[in-house]
């Protein structure tokens, strides 16, 4: 009893409010705005997109709207083969909704000491990662 | 009433209210509205209006409308400033449409000069406001102007003042007038007939699901049925062969073994009594089955009963959005009209199946390949008064539209009585392209078909009048988006249709269920002409259909799955696709089924994919994507045969300068290649919006002013098209005025430049919107 109003009366007390969500992929970690996060799903059955480029690994129904299923590992090289991701950081971004795989559930953090590249600039990131109807 | 309009009144009544609110709305807002779209559909409500008034005889309203109309194009074309005069001027001619309309729904007459005391009153208003321009004048004549009768709050504060208003309103105009007609109408937004369309869709895809469920529960119930009748047979066998050794029919020799008999004798009647009640056991399971399987009789018979109620139900929705055709073709009167004149052509255009009824959805969508057709009818295929007079023809040439339903289909022509389509000139085009052979003997079906296969009309339309290709490809995808397709019929001399069938309604699409591998995918009923079956041992890349080869692919090839050892030497299913110019063949590995199912356009992040049109979910939450059989069998067109070579390696940034002035043109041009931009040209909007067709265009930069199409309708265009929104549009006109740019901007135009630009403020506007290469 003591113990919990302890917790409940110092809620300002250097308890940084976590402002981002990061997830792991490929023996790297990823961070996003907490404003971007719109649900995190579990991988149950991805349905392959023939002709898509290899970071798209297909994508899953989700409530009526098609989620692409994108795979960072791929995108930054690193290790793919690690860990086989189970879950989908789903986000929006251009009014669209696209996911990311992730080895295991995301956790959360305040601004502070996040390097810079591990950001992900979700607008940027869709504009240049869609795919293009090619000439 | 000496005659007869109740029937058509009450589509006067609905129409008019529905403009009447449009009115109402914009002109409160009048001051607001600064995008010559929005002014557009005011002066397209009161066109309307006037129109649909006079039909139905209400001479007083048409009139009043008419007024209003002029009014609202002064606006449209910037003759006259939108200020609280105007306003107050049409809101009071509105008013009295209203007040008019109120009378005529009630069953009573118009008023008889009811509009002469209006229009008076406001073209007097409107010298006051012509005279006293200035902006303090203004405000004083906004006080002199009379209070227009109207339950609206925001001019509620302005007092009447005018004898002639006063004497309105003692007549008695009170809140009550914004009340209109009977109440049988209410207003419902586009959007949520969607919604529920969308839910109807859902429910659709889960009664499919559950009829498949009700097909494995009836085979289950057959199995049941079944084991259980065996299970009759053997319990019925069973006791058969004990009850042959009842006591009593065994003979005991030995003493010893008769006292066995004893116990023996019980367990024999212990599995008696067992066998006896197995076998009531077993007959109470079979009627329980029969009951069950009567109870899935009437339960699929009640399962389809609903689904008959959820198709009644859909179409009942759908219904709600459908709006009458006759309306977008109103909207061509004016093009033709101005096009006609362009060309130096007389042109009558007549409309016919007008009240045919289509989805709002598809309504929209189908302006734009209609203008195109009948922007080609009126360049290439009317020919000019004298040539038509020689030939013997009536001098003026006719453009109709006429539509019709069939089934879910509506069927929307296109004709002209001009010059026709030599089909010769396509056998030669054709044969030239290698596409047939000189000793071929095609059907002119077959030629005429060509003109819609991309980059042809190019090269065909030199003997179709003069001037560009008409992007005919461009007019069939478009319609292709919609699930619709084209076609074309033509007699020379004697004229040519384009016959357009479209779906009435796109909540649900017909689609046909393929099997690559494990993955699903679907193809839209409408490209599917047929399901046949073709044996692919030599894996042949043609097939015999109807006569004609066609070409065929193998659609795991096309997605990349490549070739797997089983299909080879069997028969596989053949889908033959109709591509409007040809039949071609899609060879899948298995043909899962036929349903109803709603289609998504794809996430935009995949959009790319133009082999996917879409996607769809089945009832037990698979995902298929919709294959589009356009983009498979998508003609690879040999660029040196089209002299397309060179734009297909175009590295350079592509600026499309729209301006009726040739001199400004001709130096932007210049100015624009010295910097190593490739330019395309157009003199109007419709110009530019055939350029753009053609053309990967990587900016726009247009004047305001200009014929046939001016530089609001263009950018309206470009910005309402999923095509072209994307495209900045720059504007560079003489108008230097704060609220010309403030529209513009609004219409979203990226930037506003005017004449005579200085060429460093145009390649900084340049640099930031074509940023790799300025």
């Amino acid at each position: 009893m003591d113990e919990a109003r302890k917790i409940e009366d110092s809620p300002e007390q250097e308890v940084e409010r976590p402002s981002y969500c990061f997830f792991r992929r490929g023996g790297r970690s990823y961070y996003l705005p907490l404003d971007n996060l719109k649900e995190v799903v579990e991988i149950k059955e991805v349905f392959p997109l023939p002709l898509a480029p290899d970071y798209i690994r297909g994508a899953i129904p989700l409530r009526g709207t098609v989620v692409p299923v994108i795979d960072l590992a791929k995108i930054y090289n690193t290790d793919a083969s690690a860990e086989e991701p189970n879950m989908l950081i789903v986000v929006e971004a251009m009014k669209e909704e696209i996911g990311f795989l992730s080895e295991g559930l995301p956790g959360f953090t305040g601004s502070r000491e996040i390097p810079e590249e591990d950001i992900i600039d979700i607008n940027k990131f869709f504009e240049t990662y869609m795919i293009r109807e090619d000439i | 009433m000496s005659y007869d309009t109740s029937g058509l009144l009450e589509f006067f009544l609905q129409e008019a209210e529905e403009h009447i609110h449009n009115l109402e709305e914009g002109i409160s807002n009048l001051e607001e509205i600064t995008d010559a779209s929005s002014i557009e559909s005011l002066f397209r409500s009161a066109h309307t209006l006037k129109g649909a008034a006079a039909l139905v005889k209400l001479n007083a309203i048409s009139r009043i409308a008419h007024k209003m109309e002029d009014i609202l194009e002064e606006l449209k074309d910037g003759q006259r400033k939108a200020d609280n005069t105007i306003k107050k001027l049409l809101l009071y001619g509105l008013d009295t449409i209203k007040e008019q309309i109120r009378k005529v729904a009630s069953g009573e007459k118009e008023t008889p000069g009811a509009d002469e005391e209006v229009i008076r009153f406001i073209e007097e208003g409107l010298k006051a406001q012509v005279s006293k321009p200035s902006k303090e004048q203004e405000i004083k004549q906004v006080d002199e102007i009379p209070q227009p009768v109207v339950a609206e709050p925001s001019v509620e504060e302005i007092k009447p003042a005018s004898p002639v208003l006063e004497k309105r309103i003692t007549i008695g105009r009170r809140k009550e007038d914004i009340e209109l007609f009977t109440g049988n109408f209410i207003r419902i937004n586009i959007a949520k007939i969607e919604n529920i369309l969308n839910l109807i869709g859902e429910i659709t895809i889960k009664k499919n699901y559950l009829l498949q469920r009700i097909k494995k529960t009836i085979d289950i119930a057959d199995e049941i049925t079944d084991s259980g009748a065996k299970l009759l047979k053997e319990v019925s066998s069973f006791s058969d062969r004990y009850s042959y050794s009842l006591p009593g029919s065994v003979k005991y020799v030995d003493p010893l073994l008769a006292e066995f008999g004893e116990l023996e004798f019980d367990r024999y009647d212990d599995l008696n009594l067992f066998s006896r009640k197995l076998q009531e056991m077993t007959a109470d399971i079979a009627e329980a089955l029969k009951g069950l399987s009567e109870f899935f009789d009437t339960f699929s018979d009640d399962l389809k009963s609903i689904d008959n109620l959820i198709k009644l139900l859909r179409t009942e929705i759908s219904e709600m959005r459908m709006i009458e055709i006759g309306r977008l073709f109103q909207r061509f009167s004016r093009p033709v009209k101005e096009m006609a004149e362009q060309y130096g052509k007389e042109v009558e255009l007549l409309i016919s199946g007008g009240d045919t009824k289509i989805d709002k959805v598809i309504f929209e969508r189908l302006f734009d390949p209609l203008m195109h057709l009948v922007r080609n009818a009126i360049i290439h295929g009317i020919e000019r008064p004298d040539e038509r007079k020689q030939k013997g023809k009536k001098s003026s040439g006719v453009i109709m539209l006429n539509a019709r339903r069939e089934g879910p289909f509506v069927f929307i022509e296109v004709h002209d009585n001009g010059r026709g389509i030599t089909t010769y000139r396509i056998f030669e085009e054709a044969v030239k392209l290698g596409l047939m052979k000189p000793e071929h003997k095609p059907s002119k079906q077959e030629l005429l078909s060509l003109i819609f296969m991309p980059g042809f009309t190019t090269s065909t339309s030199a003997d179709m009048g003069s001037g560009r290709g008409m992007g005919l490809d461009a007019v069939r995808n478009l319609i292709a988006q919609i699930n619709g397709s084209i076609e074309v019929d033509s007699e020379v001399g004697m004229g040519t249709t384009f016959t357009i069938k479209v779906p009435s309604s796109l909540a649900i699409t017909n689609v046909v269920v393929v099997r690559i591998e494990s993955a699903e995918f679907v193809i839209p009923m409408n490209f599917v002409e047929e399901v046949t079956e073709i044996d692919m041992t030599d894996s042949p890349d043609r097939f015999l259909h109807r006569g004609s080869e066609i070409e065929i692919k193998r659609l795991s090839d096309v997605l990349g799955y490549g070739h797997n050892g089983g299909v080879r030497g069997s028969r596989r299913p053949l889908i033959v696709c109709n591509l409007t110019d040809r039949r071609a063949g899609l060879v899948v590995d298995d043909i899962v089924g036929q349903e109803e199912t709603i289609v998504k356009p794809m996430n935009k992040f995949l959009s790319g994919l133009t082999i996917y049109s879409g996607s769809t979910i089945s009832g037990d939450g698979k995902l298929r994507f919709v294959l589009n059989p356009l983009s498979i069998f998508k003609t690879e067109v040999k660029p040196a045969e089209f002299g397309f070579k060179e734009e297909k390696k175009e590295t350079r940034k592509s600026i499309l300068v729209v301006d009726d002035s040739l001199s400004v043109r001709k130096y932007l041009t210049l100015f624009l290649e010295a910097r190593k931009f490739r330019v395309l040209s157009a003199t109007n909007g419709a110009e530019a919006i055939n350029i753009l067709e053609e053309n990967p265009v990587d900016l726009v930069i247009t004047d305001l002013e200009m014929p046939v199409m001016h530089g609001y309708e263009l950018i309206h265009r470009l910005k309402t098209s999923q095509r072209w929104k994307d495209i900045p549009v720059i504007v560079l006109t003489s108008r230097s005025a704060e609220k010309h740019k403030l529209k513009a901007l609004q219409s979203g135009v990226r930037d506003y430049l005017v004449k005579p630009f200085e060429e460093r403020a145009m390649l900084e506007v340049l640099r930031k919107y074509l940023p790799v290469q300025a």
